[in-house]
């Protein structure tokens, strides 16, 4: 715990990924816990694990702020449920980390990427996938709309685990978009994110969302090995605009996946036109929706961007949200009946390494595309469809910036995603590396 | 099948304007101005739903029956 507040202290003055440190506290009960365990008393896998929660979550005692200055004094009386859960089984929560305002964005000001000062560490789970990166913390949590926990996992070189829609609870968790929001796991190792995985997923009565189904013994079924398996490779769209250097990382990473005993099955991915159409309009109202009363009364306490992102869903049309629903049931049948072809789907995560803070724009040859367009287009498909999705690091640019793969499975079904990661990350040493902050 | 069609054209200020009469929210011209550019990139963005042509019995909501469907078929292959 010492060595964890040590490496904030030294760190994070420059990363800026915690809003809150929970020094004393978490000092207090790791030594409860140390006297707990000499007792013979174990709490669980966690027992004296400090954990670090996006301050997204609401954290009984602990400020959660949202990233926003509409926040900044709320103190909740309660945990949420993935909260609750990790305590239960020992955890200690170690401190809040920086979130994209309201989770509406995937830059995380004013965290930067720990590779790169000069760099955003993406988001909006910024402060979690750039405090795993920093080993200031050993273990975080993040949420994904559109790829918030993806994206920075990709740009910061760790492990990202989006779950199956309804595997992880929501409740005490604030929403941007009911319909796409996904709770999960940023971790340095997939075997980290499997266990913690284990702990946050299950049914919670106050979630009706939250799904009833057993849930698996994800840090033995990682090591099952992935011979025979079936790799889904998308011969469109993943590849368009995107970077030479991360379509050839990641393309040699299949070719390990190959080598590892996975059969390739090469396919066209559907419907990319309509997703991206679906998915920006439920993201836009539902958010919308969620923030009204605050744009009534204090929109200037919004960062512009987020302001614009909620004053614009106010003005699309209810019969465009409902055409995204319906679309959405088709969008997720054509996906789903892919995986009777493979287990797996493997991906890019982003099609560009961490940009530049204040960047706005990217390019690709003739193509400039907006920063927003671009960190959402390869991860959103997986929010609408509810399909669980996992980043991890799968190589590094020539500017020294992480590569991220992403890695999708059938509903339901994250145990398959994780060894499929296990086992690359096993054969690899991407995971070895750490950046010098300096 | 017939065909669903709610298209929708370039706005205009004047557009948001009288929108905005059935929203609770008052916003200012200048905010009106900032957003009028900022919907039009969006609505280029949605324009494949202003072309859709679906099955009348499509309900909104199948993803999710179906989702947990996939579910239930995981759990009977597991066990």
């Amino acid at each position: 715990m010492r060595l964890l507040l040590d490496q904030i202290d030294h760190t994070d003055n420059k990363l800026k990924a915690y809003i809150t440190v929970c020094g004393e506290s978490a000092l207090k009960l790791a030594e409860a816990a140390e006297l707990q365990l000499k007792a013979g008393q174990d709490l669980g896998p966690l027992h004296g694990i400090p954990v670090s929660i996006k301050d997204l979550y609401e954290t009984a005692g602990i400020r959660t702020t949202c990233g926003s200055k509409l926040m900044q004094d709320y103190v909740p009386r309660t945990d949420c449920t993935v909260v609750r859960r990790l305590k239960l089984n020992g955890a200690i929560v170690l401190g809040k980390l920086n979130t994209h305002e309201f989770a509406l964005g995937g830059i995380t000001p004013p965290t930067r990427n720990p590779w790169n000062l000069r760099h955003i560490p993406g988001g909006s789970s910024g402060g979690s996938a750039a405090a795993i990166a920093a080993c200031s913390a050993i273990a975080s949590t993040g949420s994904d709309t559109g790829g918030s926990i993806r994206i920075p996992a990709s740009f910061c070189g760790v492990v990202g685990l989006k779950p199956t829609y309804g595997r992880v609870s929501r409740t005490g968790i604030f929403p941007e978009s009911w319909s796409l929001d996904h709770a999960g796991p940023i971790t340095k190792r997939v075997q980290d994110a499997a266990l913690l995985l284990r702990i946050m997923a299950g049914r919670d009565e106050l979630d009706p969302t939250s799904s009833g189904l057993p849930v698996p013994d994800y840090l033995e079924e990682v090591k099952l090995g992935i011979s025979g398996l079936r790799v889904g490779v998308p011969t469109n769209y993943f590849y368009e605009h995107c970077d030479k250097e991360v379509a050839e990382a990641v393309r040699s990473a299949i070719d390990l996946l190959k080598d590892l005993g996975c059969r390739m099955v090469e396919f066209e991915f559907p419907c990319i036109p309509e997703i991206m159409a679906a998915y920006t309009t439920l993201d836009s109202c539902e958010a919308s929706a969620y923030h009204e009363r605050s744009i009534e009364q204090r929109a200037g306490d919004f960062q512009p961007d987020v302001r614009l992102l909620l004053e614009q869903g106010m003005f699309i049309p209810a019969t465009y949200y409902i055409q995204a629903l319906r679309i959405r049931a088709v969008i997720f049948t054509q996906i789903t009946n892919l995986f009777d072809r493979f287990d797996v789907i493997v991906t890019p995560s982003e099609p560009m390494v961490a940009p530049e803070v204040g960047q706005q724009t990217v390019r690709f040859g003739d193509l400039e595309e907006s920063l927003d367009s671009a960190l959402v287009r390869y991860l959103a498909p997986f929010n609408l469809t509810g399909l669980p999705a996992l980043s991890i690091p799968c190589g590094f640019s020539g500017s020294g910036l992480p590569i991220g793969m992403q890695i999708i499975g059938r509903g339901y079904d994250e145990s398959t995603v994780l060894r499929v990661g296990y086992a690359y990350e096993q054969a690899t040493d991407w995971h070895m590396r750490f950046p010098v902050i300096d | 099948m017939p065909s669903e069609v709610c298209k929708l054209q370039r706005i205009t200020v004047d557009d948001l304007r009288k929108a905005m009469r059935l929203l609770t929210v008052s916003l200012s011209e200048e905010r009106l101005q900032i957003l009028t550019s900022f919907l039009n990139q969006t609505l280029e963005t949605l324009q494949p739903l202003s072309k859709l042509h679906l099955p009348k019995e499509l309900e909104p909501t199948t993803y999710l029956a179906r989702l947990r469907e996939i579910g239930r078929m995981k759990q009977s292959e597991d066990n």
